[in-house]
C-alpha cells in the first residue's frame, strides 16, 4: 500500500511517501518558505524520488492542525483535493501526535506548539514501540496549567519554531509525518469534501461576536 | 479532434469560493458562486480568517459542481486558472493550492489571473471586447481607470487616492444604520430619495483623472453628526440620494473625460459597484448621447465570480502565460505587470 503524507501545520514542512507503511522517501524542511510555494512542488518530488506514480497512490494521510491557521489550511486543502482528484481516501491525523512520534521517543510525551500569550497547544500520549494512548487529548491551554496535570514526561518542541513560553527542558523535534503510520489507531477515515483544519479555536472575530451576544 | 478551449477557472479572493467551466473565453459551460455574506453580515464586514476556513469549506464542492454543470470530466479540460491576486492572502491561497492541485493530478497547465483582469473580461462573456478601451473598474477594493489598447494591455490612468467606492458604499451606509453589504441598500433607499444635501464632488475641478472618496464619506458623517446633535431627524432616502448622486457625478465626469482625451469609444464598467442602478442608468443614457459602445456585465458577473477569470484565462492562455506547481498568491499585484 502506497500512502503519501502530508504535514505543514506550522513552520517545518513534511512530505513523505510509505510503502506499507515503511518509509520511501521523506522530504522535511524547517525554514522559512511559505508552504503555498512548496507543498505541491514537493509531493511532485517526493514522488519522483522514490519512483512512484500519483495513479499509484492509495491513500493520503494529512495533519489536520492545530498549529498555524494558514499553513494547516494549505495541507488540508491540498489533501482534500488530492483524494478527490486521485479518487482514494484520505485520513487525517493531529499535528501534535505527528510532533509525538517523530522522535521515537516512548513513554509520557507532551508534544508542544507555541500559541502566544503563555498559550500552547499540547496533548499528553504515553508511547510505546508498537501502541500509544492518549491521555490528555490536544487542545488549547495555558501552559502552567498543562504542564500541572502532567508528572513526568518528555517535552517536544521545534526549537526552530519561535517560543515565548516559560519552559526549562524540552527535547527538540523537527515534525517528520512518515512516522505516524506505526500507529493505525491515530489515523482517522475522513469524507474529503467535509475534512477542516482541527483549529482547536475559533476565530477571534467569532469569538468576540459570540461575547457580544 | 476538437479545438476548444475548455478552461477551469477558480476564484477565492475575497468571499465568495467560486467555480467555473470556460470555453473559448466566451461560452459559460458552468457558473458556481458559493457566498458567504451571510456569515460576514455577523461581523459588519468580510472578517479574513473567517474567509479563509469558509472556503475550505467550499472548495471541492464548487469545483465538482462546477464540473457536473458542464458536463465535463478533468480530461476534457484544456487548462486550470486561478485568481493569482490582488485579494486576501490567505483567501488567495486556498483557490490557488487547490488549482495547483488540480493541476498536479491531471497533467494540466495552470494559468493564473489577474482579478481586476478578470473583473473587466467579465464583458466579454457577452459580446467581444473592442479596442482601444477604457475599463472602469468600481468595487469594494478599487477605484481605476484602465486604458486598454489591446487585450492583456492595460494601463491605469485613474484610480483613487484614498478609499475605494465600493468602500465609500459601505462605510456611508453602516452611519445610516444599513446591513452589510451596504450598496444594494444605499441603492433602494436612493430610489425613493433625492439629491437635497449637494454633498462634495471629490477632485472634480482638478485635471486629473484619479478620484477621491474620503472627503464626501467625512462629509455625510458630518453631516448626520450635524443633525443628530441639533436632534433634527434626517431623512436616510435623501442622504443616500445625495452621496450616490456625488458618487456618480464624479465617476461619469472623470471618465468622460477620459474618453475624450484617449479619443476612445469603447467603456467597460467592471466590479461590484457596476451594479449600482444609478451608475448604470447614468452612464446608459450618457453614452447613448455620446456615442460611446458601453458594455456593463450583468449584475452576478459584476460581484466576483470564476467565470470571468476563465475569460481573462482564455487569453492568458493563448499567449503562454502559465505558472509552475510554485505559484504562490499575492495580496498586491500591479495590473499594468500584467501586460503580455
Amino acid at each position: 500500500m502506497i500512502s503519501l503524507l502530508l504535514d505543514t501545520s506550522n513552520q517545518a514542512l513534511s512530505v513523505a511517501v510509505n510503502r506499507n507503511s515503511k518509509m520511501a522517501a521523506e522530504i522535511n524542511t524547517n525554514y522559512k518558505k511559505t508552504h503555498s510555494e512548496t507543498l505541491v512542488d514537493n509531493i511532485q518530488k517526493v514522488l519522483s524520488i522514490a519512483d512512484i506514480k500519483k495513479s499509484e497512490i492509495d491513500r493520503i494521510i494529512v495533519a489536520r492542525g492545530p498549529g498555524s491557521y494558514t499553513g494547516v489550511r494549505i495541507g488540508i486543502t491540498v489533501a482534500k483535493m488530492l483524494a478527490k482528484q486521485l479518487n482514494v481516501p484520505v485520513y487525517s491525523v493531529s499535528s501534535l501526535f505527528v510532533l509525538a512520534v517523530s522522535n521515537h521517543v516512548t513513554g509520557n510525551t507532551v508534544p508542544l506548539i507555541d500559541a502566544r500569550r503563555a498559550h500552547v497547544y499540547g496533548a499528553l500520549y504515553n508511547i510505546e514501540e508498537d501502541d500509544y494512548t492518549e491521555v490528555i487529548a490536544p487542545s488549547y491551554v495555558e501552559f502552567k496549567a498543562l504542564s500541572a496535570d502532567v508528572d513526568e514526561a518528555v517535552y517536544l518542541l521545534n526549537s526552530q519554531e519561535k517560543i515565548t513560553i516559560d519552559i526549562d527542558e524540552y527535547t527538540h523535534v523537527t515534525p517528520r509525518i512518515s512516522e505516524v503510520e506505526r500507529y493505525e489507531k491515530a489515523l482517522k477515515l475522513e469524507d474529503a469534501d467535509q475534512l477542516v483544519p482541527d483549529y482547536l479555536r475559533i476565530s477571534e472575530a467569532e469569538r468576540n461576536w459570540q461575547d457580544n451576544q | 479532434m476538437s479545438k476548444d478551449i475548455k478552461i477551469l477557472a477558480i476564484e477565492t479572493s475575497c468571499d465568495e469560493t467560486a467555480a467555473s467551466v470556460i470555453q473559448n473565453g466566451n461560452e459559460i459551460l458552468s457558473n458556481v458562486v458559493v457566498s458567504q455574506i451571510d456569515s460576514h453580515k455577523r461581523f459588519g464586514g468580510v472578517v479574513p480568517e473567517v474567509a479563509s476556513r469558509h472556503h475550505v469549506e467550499a472548495i471541492t464542492h464548487v469545483i465538482d459542481q462546477a464540473l457536473e454543470d458542464a458536463e465535463l470530466e478533468p480530461s476534457d479540460l484544456t487548462a486550470v486558472a486561478v485568481t493569482e491576486g490582488p485579494g486576501l492572502i490567505g483567501a488567495l491561497l486556498i483557490g490557488i493550492n487547490a488549482a495547483k492541485t488540480f493541476a498536479y493530478v491531471h497533467d494540466l497547465p495552470l494559468v493564473p489571473v489577474h482579478h481586476i483582469a478578470g473583473h473587466i473580461y467579465a464583458a466579454q462573456l457577452e459580446k467581444p471586447l473592442v479596442f482601444p478601451l477604457i475599463a472602469l473598474v468600481v468595487s469594494g477594493g478599487h477605484t481605476e481607470l484602465i486604458y486598454m489598447k489591446d487585450h492583456m494591455s492595460f494601463e491605469i490612468i485613474g484610480e483613487t487616492r484614498d478609499d475605494a467606492v465600493g468602500e465609500a458604499f459601505d462605510k456611508v451606509a453602516r452611519v445610516i444604520d444599513l446591513p452589510y453589504p451596504g450598496g444594494p441598500h444605499i441603492d433602494k433607499l436612493a430610489q425613493s430619495g433625492e439629491d437635497t444635501f449637494n454633498f462634495p464632488r471629490g477632485l472634480m475641478k482638478e485635471e486629473t483623472f484619479d478620484f477621491s472618496f474620503s472627503g464626501l464619506k467625512s462629509a455625510v458623517i458630518n453631516k448626520l453628526h450635524n443633525y443628530n446633535q441639533k436632534g433634527i431627524e434626517v431623512n436616510k432616502n435623501d442622504v443616500a440620494a445625495s452621496f450616490q448622486a456625488s458618487v456618480t457625478d464624479v465617476l461619469t465626469a472623470k471618465t468622460f473625460a477620459a474618453l475624450k482625451e484617449y479619443d476612445v469609444e469603447n467603456l467597460i464598467i467592471a466590479g461590484g459597484v457596476a451594479g449600482n442602478s444609478e451608475i448604470r442608468s447614468r452612464f446608459s443614457s450618457m453614452c447613448i448621447d455620446k456615442n460611446i459602445n458601453l458594455q456593463i456585465p450583468k449584475l452576478k458577473f459584476c460581484t466576483d465570480n470564476a467565470a470571468m477569470i476563465g475569460a481573462a484565462a482564455y487569453h492568458l492562455y493563448n499567449k503562454d502565460h502559465l505558472a509552475d506547481l510554485t505559484l504562490n498568491g499575492r495580496n498586491f499585484i500591479d495590473i499594468e505587470e500584467y501586460a503580455f
